[in-house]
């Protein structure tokens, strides 16, 4: 038993030093994420796949953040992980940090950030799409960050024939009564992808709105349509790492790279049940171009 | 050699499988979004959560409400860290005895109770008839429960705690619901709620009935008493919205009662009414206004009573302003207002002396309360937040008389909140401690009863100390406190005999004082969105000046509590309670009379299903582990009970 414990020893370093490490090793690039949490976890995979090389990681809930001296970029997972104090040399490329912008004036050093939303002229359509009689949609936030999202989501309306009701919330307590406002003057919602007005009570109420009301309500992620939403149009959370990936390697060539990177990929789906509850009747052919489809 | 093998295997396992999390699960998504929340708020200096209150607050949600056997307001809070919930009755009405941190009796006089803002305790007996308030288990959007003194905030009388019951605003949308149910014990109840907008007015409109035998008396009654109650309870809430910025909220209601009176053959009527009105105006990006009135009838009908036929007619009058505002990027905020309060108490069976004249100016007692308050936090660096709070209110009963609170909220790591809290909180005589002058004639015994207009402020301080973390990615919330109350000037009601056996005159003084210290501990574990299990465990004990059995004995040194809800699939639903209380001994308010209670255990349940969306048929038991048991010293037991039902909701 004690030779054994030898070879146990020696294979089991061997393979933790592997796991945690990997083969490759990119030094001046270091991963840092908020938490463990799912979807933290998912877009870091995408970024490993995407980037190749196995960089060292951290979770600010868990570690002690020691950047190595060579670290030229930080590619952070979360809003916490993004307002880490990094170096001023360092280029943060921040992403799932739908409430915070940085500017200038948060830090000196450059920053990308990996938007969470596909663009609003690509968003619009597809909503379009997914409900045909669409003309006004009323748009809900509380965040001061998602105002230009709003903005942008004003442009493109005029393109596809939509109205864009803009409903800034001072917090997810106002809810109930502004859409108590808003009944019978919209045809559907859109949920900004907002920290502030997202939480457990709050979907529960646009949940009960919609089913109640025959109203599609969409949300800008994935796993919100599981929990009762209409549909998500939305970027999945690993193609978001994957284009935080991109970022990093054109950084590292000196390519320069814009301040703010969409994702290339956007993904629709949508929940049957939760289509039926809010009066969508959705034709084969639509079926035939989601992604997913929730029963 | 195999278990190299089985290593090797594993590492291999280990080193090649893909990246584990394909699509983050959809309870993870909100919650990804409640952890950015947590970055935001602190990166915009948003108004702190809720776990960092300075105080012990115990939230029990809609969710909560919906799943819970309870077919009253006190069952819904029976199973609750720090609370002692017990069915008991007394001579005026009450059904429900409900405290915080200990001291179950008739009248808790030290524990102040909102619904929707407005104070509900009445100043004539000083606590709260349970049964009585016009607010129905359908209109409950959430009941708060804060846990310690909180006097500087809502004034006198919040010593052991604060609960608010916050019922629901009127939907965005016409709808509607009803639900009828009956069981065991001849219990029927039903009614019915209606949501809709008239010209920007938002109203809800609700009814219930309530009937019940009530419990059995408990053998060999000194009196035989009866139980029975037929309620019918009454609100409309309207919500007008003139600008983005003004709010105003009006609400009304009643609670029209008729019930058997414990400790008699008797019955009573018992009548509530309320009005009130409320303002809420935005000034700016941080400040609000608040301005509220409010009205609050009860009359009490007994007949006949021991002497004769008994009524009390009490009028309750507030007015409140409140203004809330934050400087300094949110880190500094401050809540002041001022409020004034007028309490009528007419009876002329307690204030007058016979031969009694109906109501007259001898039988009225007014306490009108003035109370100014302010509120400051600061947010000295993150992770630490100072708390202070001062108000002083004066009255014709007690005088003037100042509250203190002071925290230290430290959160050295996200999700890890300590709390260290002093308070000093009064509890103002009530009219009946002061001012009766009760006369029941023998013959062959007279009883007198004074009161004594020389009490002052009962003072109860507290120092605290808590913990509230989350683990498990927030799935876990553990909370624990520890406290020690010191409480001066309790009343201690006693009785002299005359030396020829033919009078019995009872009095009052306030020598008594008592030490309490105690621990509670709580564990909830959330299954999903609305699936949670949870335990509880609360320990107390008090140690009195005098040695009485009413004040050390009457709290139970062990409650435990656990219990869950989840969702079962296709459609069904359930929920379990399960509540432990030691043994101890229950005194009548005027001391004379106490009955030990051994320790017992109580089960609740409740299993639903749910054919289609807007429908829900359900099963329920209350005290299901016991054919009967004593709760408290009313001459009743409490027993098994059993109902069933249907709601709609459209």
């Amino acid at each position: 038993m004690q030779r054994h414990a030898k070879y146990l020893t020696c294979i089991l370093t061997a393979g933790i030093w592997l796991t945690v490490s990997g083969i490759g090793w990119a030094q001046d690039v270091v991963a840092v994420s908020g938490s463990a949490l799912g979807p933290y976890r998912e877009a870091f995979d995408g970024f490993q796949e995407a980037f190749g090389l196995t960089v060292p990681s951290y979770s600010l809930s868990e570690d002690n953040v020691k950047l190595p001296p060579e670290t030229r970029i930080v590619v952070a997972f979360g809003g916490k992980a993004a307002l880490f104090p990094y170096p001023e040399n360092v280029t943060l490329i921040y992403c799932m940090a739908p409430g915070i912008k940085l500017t200038p004036g948060d830090r000196h050093g450059y920053s990308v950030e990996i938007e969470m939303l596909p663009p609003a002229s690509l968003i619009l359509p597809k909503l379009k799409e997914i409900q045909p009689s669409l003309k006004r949609l009323a748009v809900l936030w509380t965040s001061e960050s998602m105002k230009r999202h709003v903005e942008e989501l004003r442009q493109a309306s005029a393109q596809v024939g939509i109205e864009i009701v803009s409903q800034q919330l001072k917090s997810p307590d106002e809810l109930p009564e502004r859409l108590r406002s808003l009944y019978g003057k919209i045809d559907a919602v859109w949920l900004m992808p907002d920290p502030l007005l997202i939480n457990s009570q709050s979907f529960t109420v646009l949940k009960g709105f919609s089913w109640s009301n025959r109203v599609p309500f969409y949300v800008p992620t994935a796993g919100l349509v599981e929990q009762g939403a209409t549909a998500s149009i939305s970027t999945s959370f690993r193609e978001i790492g994957r284009a935080a990936a991109l970022a990093a390697r054109q950084t590292l060539s000196g390519k320069s790279v814009e301040a703010m990177v969409y994702p290339e990929k956007m993904m629709i789906v949508l929940s049957l049940k939760a289509a039926g509850n809010a009066g969508l009747v959705i034709s084969p052919e639509l079926l035939k171009n989601l992604d997913r489809v929730v029963p | 050699m195999w278990t190299v093998a089985l290593v090797i295997f594993i590492e291999g396992i280990l080193l090649f499988s893909p990246s584990l999390p394909a699509q983050a699960a959809g309870e993870e998504a909100i919650q990804f979004f409640e952890e950015e929340a947590q970055v935001s708020i602190t990166a915009s200096r948003r108004p702190q959560p809720v776990q960092e209150a300075p105080v012990a607050i115990d939230v029990i949600t809609q969710e909560e409400i919906r799943a819970s056997a309870a077919t009253n307001i006190w069952d819904l809070m029976r199973f609750r860290v720090g609370m002692d919930v017990m069915d008991g009755r007394s001579a005026d009405g009450n059904r429900g005895i409900v405290t915080i941190r200990g001291f179950p009796q008739e009248y808790v006089n030290n524990m102040q109770v909102l619904v929707d803002g407005r104070s509900v305790y009445t100043g004539y007996e000083g606590g709260v008839v349970w049964p009585q308030l016009p607010v129905q288990i359908q209109d409950i959007d959430r009941i708060e429960i804060v846990r310690g003194p909180n006097a500087a905030l809502y004034g006198s009388n919040a010593g052991l705690g604060v609960i608010n019951i916050i019922t629901k605003k009127p939907e965005a949308k016409t709808a509607v619901s009803a639900y009828g149910q009956g069981g065991n014990l001849e219990t029927r109840m039903g009614g019915a709620a209606a949501d809709f907008s008239v010209g920007g007015l938002a109203s809800r409109l609700s009814y219930s009935y309530w009937h019940e035998a009530g419990f059995p008396n408990a053998p060999n009654p000194l009196f035989p008493a009866k139980d029975d109650l037929t309620a019918n309870l009454f609100n409309y809430r309207g919500l007008l919205s003139p600008s983005d910025s003004t709010k105003i909220e009006l609400l009304g209601g009643g609670a029209l009662n008729r019930q058997g009176i414990t400790y008699a053959d008797q019955n009573g009527k018992f009548h509530d009414y309320f009005g009130m009105a409320k303002l809420q105006q935005t000034l700016g990006g941080n400040s609000s206004i608040e301005f509220m009135v409010a009205r609050h009838n009860y009359t009490q009908d007994i007949f006949p009573n021991i002497d004769g036929h008994e009524k009390l007619l009490y009028t309750q009058d507030d007015a409140e302003m409140l203004h809330r505002i934050s400087w300094w990027n949110d880190r500094l905020k401050t809540t002041w207002g001022a409020n004034y309060r007028n309490s009528v108490s007419q009876s002329e069976q307690t204030f007058s002396s016979a031969p009694r004249q109906g109501i007259t100016a001898d039988s009225t007692q007014k306490i009108p309360y003035r109370r100014i308050f302010l509120h400051q936090s600061i947010d000295v660096i993150d992770g630490l937040t100072l708390v202070g709070a001062a108000s002083v209110e004066h009255s014709n009963l007690g005088g003037t008389e100042p509250a203190y609170q002071s925290a230290i909220i430290l959160t050295p790591v996200k999700n890890h909140t300590f709390r260290l809290t002093y308070s000093l909180s009064p509890t103002i005589p009530n009219s009946y401690d002061s001012h009766a002058n009760v006369q029941y004639a023998g013959p062959p015994f007279s009883v007198f009863l004074h009161g004594n207009p020389n009490q002052v402020s009962q003072i109860l301080k507290s120092y605290e100390a808590g913990y509230r973390g989350a683990y498990l990615d927030k799935k876990l919330d553990v909370e624990t406190n520890l406290f020690f109350m010191d409480i001066k000037h309790i009343v201690y009601y006693y009785g002299v005999i005359d030396p020829f056996f033919t009078e019995l005159t009872i009095l009052n003084n306030q020598d008594e004082a008592a030490i309490v210290r105690g621990a509670e501990a709580k564990l909830t574990y959330r299954i999903g969105h609305t699936g949670s299990v949870y335990t509880n465990y609360t320990f107390e004990t008090i140690s009195d000046r005098l040695g009485d059995d009413r004040i050390n004995k009457s709290t139970p040194h062990h409650k435990v509590n656990f219990g869950g809800q989840a969702s079962l699939g296709e459609g069904f639903s359930g929920s379990v309670n399960v509540g432990f209380k030691s043994r101890y001994a229950i005194s009548s308010a005027d001391s004379f009379q106490t009955v030990a209670v051994k320790s017992y255990w109580r089960l609740d349940a409740r299993l639903a299903y749910r054919p289609i969306q807007h429908m829900e048929i359900f099963v329920a038991g209350k005290n299901l582990l016991d054919s009967r048991h004593i709760e408290f010293q009313d001459a009743l037991e409490v027993p098994r009970t059993y109902y069933g039902g249907m709601s709609l909701q459209f």
